[in-house]
C-alpha cells in the first residue's frame, strides 16, 4: 500500500479500486468465487451426466418425467450369465492389457529416460504421441486391414513364401493387441516420467554398490517409479474396461465385452435404463480396484520426484 | 615406500571441446588419507568418477591393486562412492540401504543382520534408527548411513565427493572428526574430494591441488601450505597475502646467504626472502598469520599501516591493514593474548619474518 500512496500521480479512484482488489483477492470469499467457474463446469458436465445414468439404473423408464424406482435393471444384468461373463472376459482382458503393456513400457521407459539424449527422448515421445492425434477407429481398422486373410501381414508372409495366418481377425483374444495397442502410450508416459524423477546419482550407486542390471530395476528402479507404474496401469485398465473398439472392430464381435454390451444397451437396443444399470456396475467395479491402487500411487511423489 | 593401491596414468576427460581432466597421473598408497582439491570446475569430481568406473575416461587407465580396472564397470571395482547428494534410497530404511551392498557382495558375512548393526555403530548411529526412512533423518545422520552404506561394502578404496558440502558448520567439523576416526579405525584407504582448503588440509596425508583439469602440486598438508609452487596455489590456500616482486642483487645487501633481497613494486619497498627457489622475478606470499602488526618499527620487511578493521575470530584476531595513501591492502591474524590489540584507525607497523615469505611463479 505504501508504494501506491507514494505514487503522486495516482487519482484517488485508481487508489481505491487497487485498494479493493487488494482486499477482494485476500478475503476467504473471493477464493471460492474464484473457484467457481471450474466447479460449474464440473458439475454441469461431469457429475450431471454421471447423476443422471445412475437415476435411470434405478428407473423402469427413460422418460425423465416418468422416473420411478426399482432394481429391475440391476436384477437382470446381475442375473444373467451371459452378461456376466462379459465383465469377467472385460477383467481377463483388461488385466492383461495391462500386464503386456507394463512388460513393455517398463524396459522401454527406462531405456527411453536415462539412456537417450534429451533430443532423441523428445523425439521418441513425439513419435508415440502422433498416433494419439487421429480417431482410434481409424487406428484399428488399420490394424484390421493389416490382419485380415487378404491384408497387408499375409501378402508380406505370401510374398516371402511362408504362409498365410488366417482367422486373426476372427479370434478373440487378438482384441488384447489392439487394446495393448491403443492404450500403450497412457502406461509408457507415467513411467517413463517416474523414471525420469530418478536421480542419476541414486542409480550410480547402486551400480558402484555391486548392483547388476536387474538387481537395480527390481530393487531401485521398480520401487522409485510405483506410482507411475500404478498410474499407467489405472489408465489401461479403466480405459480399456468400457471401451468396444477392439473386441468390435479388429475382432468383428468375436469377443463380448463390457463396453459392446453398453453399446447393444444404449444404441442397438434402446434400453437406457438397462444400459445405464450396467454402466454403474461397470463404474462401482472399477472404482473398487482402482481406489487402492491410486491411493499407493502417491501422486505428489510422481510430480516432485524423489530421491535427491 | 609402499606400493600403491591405486594408480591412474594419463586420465583425460573430454567433453564437445572442452577437457575436464586434462592428462593427469598419480597414485594414492593403501591406507593413506588422499584428497583432490581445488575451485568448481577443476576436474576433481570427474576424476573421482573415473577412478568408481562410473565415468570411462577419453585417455589413460586405472590400476588398482596392479589390476587394469579401466574398462571394468563400477560393479566390478573394489571401491566404493560416497556421493555429494549421498544418494541414499529413499524408498528403504537405513537397514535395507545397508543391507543393499551386502546382499550384492559375494563374500558377505553370514549374519547381515550382526553386520549392520556393527557397521552402525562403527559410524556413530543408534540402532533405534535402523528403521526409519532417510526422509525421516537428520542432515548428519543421512551422512554417517552414506558413509556406513559405502564401508559395508567393504571396498579397498572409499571414494568420497565432498561428503560434507550439504551441512553447516558446526556439525561438519564434528563429522571432519568421524571421517578422520573412520579412516583410521577402518584402515581403508580414503580418496577424498572438496574445495574445501579446511577439510583437504585437517583430513589429509597427502593433497593433490587441481586447476582446469591438471594437477597443479602434490604434498603434505604441511609442504603445500608453506611452499605453495604457484600463485594459484598460495592464493587457493587461502589467507595470502599476494605482491608481485623481482630480485635486486646490486645495490640491496642480504642479511645472511640464505636470503635474497627482493624489490616489492607495488609496495615500493624493498623485501628479505629466504624462499625464492632461485626465481628472479614472481609473487611473494605471505600468509596473515605471518604477518605481526607492532607500534615499533621493525627494521626489515616492514611498513607503517593503519588497521582498517578488526575481525574477533575467536582464538585469534583479524585485522584488515591498509597502507595510507594507496589502497594496498594486508590481512594479519594474531593470537589473542600474544600481541597487544589494536583498534581501527590506529596508525601501527605491519611486519613479517624472512624466513616467512615465500616467491612463487605466476
Amino acid at each position: 500500500m505504501n508504494e501506491h500512496t507514494t505514487m503522486p500521480r495516482m487519482t484517488v479512484d485508481e487508489k481505491s479500486l487497487s485498494g479493493w482488489l487488494d482486499e477482494f483477492m485476500s478475503s476467504w470469499r473471493s477464493r471460492y468465487l474464484l473457484v467457481l467457474p471450474v466447479g460449474l463446469l464440473l458439475v454441469v458436465f461431469f457429475f450431471f451426466p454421471l447423476m443422471i445414468i445412475f437415476l435411470y439404473s434405478f428407473s423402469a423408464s427413460d422418460e425423465v418425467s416418468q422416473l420411478s424406482f426399482t432394481l429391475h435393471n440391476y436384477i437382470s444384468v446381475l442375473s444373467s450369465p451371459a452378461k456376466l461373463s462379459m465383465y469377467l472376459h472385460s477383467v481377463v482382458y483388461s488385466s492383461a492389457t495391462v500386464a503386456i503393456c507394463l512388460a513393455i513400457a517398463f524396459p522401454l521407459g527406462n531405456f527411453i529416460a536415462k539412456h537417450l539424449s534429451k533430443l532423441a527422448q523428445a523425439f521418441v515421445i513425439a513419435l508415440l504421441v502422433a498416433p494419439l492425434f487421429m480417431s482410434m477407429l481409424i487406428r484399428i481398422l488399420g490394424w484390421r486391414l493389416f490382419m485380415l486373410k487378404f491384408g497387408v501381414l499375409n501378402e508380406l508372409l505370401s510374398y516371402f513364401g511362408l504362409p498365410r495366418i488366417e482367422g486373426l481377425t476372427y479370434m478373440g483374444p487378438m482384441a488384447i493387441f489392439g487394446m495393448v495397442y491403443l492404450y500403450f502410450p497412457f502406461v509408457l508416459f507415467p513411467i517413463y516420467v517416474a523414471i525420469s524423477n530418478i536421480s542419476d546419482e541414486i542409480l550410480d550407486a547402486a551400480r558402484d554398490l555391486g548392483g547388476n542390471t536387474w538387481t537395480i530395476a527390481r530393487r531401485i528402479t521398480l520401487p522409485l517409479a510405483a506410482p507411475g507404474v500404478a498410474i499407467g496401469s489405472a489408465f489401461a485398465f479403466a480405459l480399456s474396461f468400457g471401451n468396444p473398439v477392439s473386441s468390435e472392430v479388429l475382432v468383428g464381435n468375436n469377443v463380448q465385452l463390457v463396453g459392446n454390451m453398453e453399446k447393444f444397451s444404449f444404441g442397438y437396443a434402446q434400453n437406457w435404463v438397462q444400459g445405464s444399470a450396467e454402466s454403474t456396475i461397470m463404474m462401482i467395479f472399477l472404482l473398487i480396484v482402482l481406489i487402492p491402487v491410486l491411493k499407493r500411487a502417491e501422486i505428489d511423489r510422481l510430480l516432485h520426484g524423489e530421491g535427491n | 615406500m609402499t606400493a600403491a593401491l591405486m594408480q591412474a596414468t594419463g586420465l583425460t576427460h573430454s567433453y564437445g571441446n572442452g577437457k575436464a581432466v586434462d592428462d593427469i597421473s598419480f597414485d594414492v598408497t593403501e591406507g593413506q588419507f588422499v584428497t583432490l582439491v581445488g575451485p568448481s570446475g577443476c576436474g576433481k569430481t570427474t576424476t573421482l568418477k573415473i577412478v568408481a568406473g562410473l565415468l570411462t575416461p577419453t585417455e589413460g587407465a586405472i590400476h588398482i591393486n596392479g589390476r587394469d580396472v579401466t574398462r571394468q564397470p563400477a560393479k566390478k571395482r573394489p571401491s566404493s562412492l560416497v556421493f555429494q547428494s549421498l544418494a541414499l534410497f529413499p524408498h528403504m530404511t537405513v537397514e535395507q540401504n545397508l543391507r543393499y551392498p551386502l546382499d550384492n557382495r559375494r563374500d558377505a558375512p553370514d549374519d547381515k543382520a550382526e553386520s549392520i548393526r556393527g557397521m552402525l555403530s562403527l559410524v556413530g548411529l543408534d540402532h533405534s534408527l535402523l528403521h526409519r526412512h532417510p526422509s525421516q533423518l537428520s542432515g548428519g545422520q543421512k551422512q554417517r548411513v552414506a558413509l556406513a552404506r559405502s564401508l559395508i561394502y567393504d571396498p579397498k578404496l572409499l571414494l568420497l565427493d565432498e561428503p560434507l558440502s550439504a551441512i553447516d558448520f558446526q556439525l561438519r567439523r564434528q563429522l571432519r572428526k568421524t571421517l578422520s576416526d573412520l579412516h583410521r579405525k577402518s584402515g581403508k584407504t580414503f580418496l577424498y574430494v572438496t574445495h574445501s582448503l579446511e577439510e583437504a588440509l585437517s583430513l589429509s596425508d597427502e593433497i593433490i591441488v587441481m586447476n582446469a583439469g591438471k594437477i597443479l602440486q602434490r604434498g603434505s598438508p604441511d609442504e603445500i601450505f608453506s611452499s605453495p609452487v604457484s600463485r594459484f596455489v598460495a592464493e587457493f590456500m587461502g589467507d595470502a597475502n599476494v605482491f608481485s616482486v623481482a630480485r635486486r642483487d646490486e645495490g640491496g645487501e642480504a642479511r645472511s646467504d640464505a636470503t635474497r633481497r627482493f624489490w616489492a613494486e607495488e609496495l615500493d619497498m624493498e623485501v628479505d626472502v629466504r624462499r625464492h627457489g632461485d626465481l628472479r622475478d614472481g609473487y611473494l606470499i605471505v600468509r596473515a598469520h605471518e604477518v605481526q602488526v607492532g607500534r615499533d618499527r621493525p627494521r626489515r620487511n616492514a611498513m607503517e599501516v593503519e588497521i582498517f578493521n578488526r575481525y574477533d575470530l575467536g582464538g585469534s584476531i583479524e585485522y584488515s591493514l591498509v597502507r595510507p595513501g594507496s589502497d594496498i591492502r594486508l590481512s594479519c591474524v594474531m593470537e589473542k593474548g600474544q600481541a597487544e590489540e589494536f583498534s581501527p584507525g590506529e596508525r601501527v607497523y605491519a611486519q613479517w619474518p624472512e624466513h616467512a615469505g615465500t616467491v612463487v611463479p605466476e
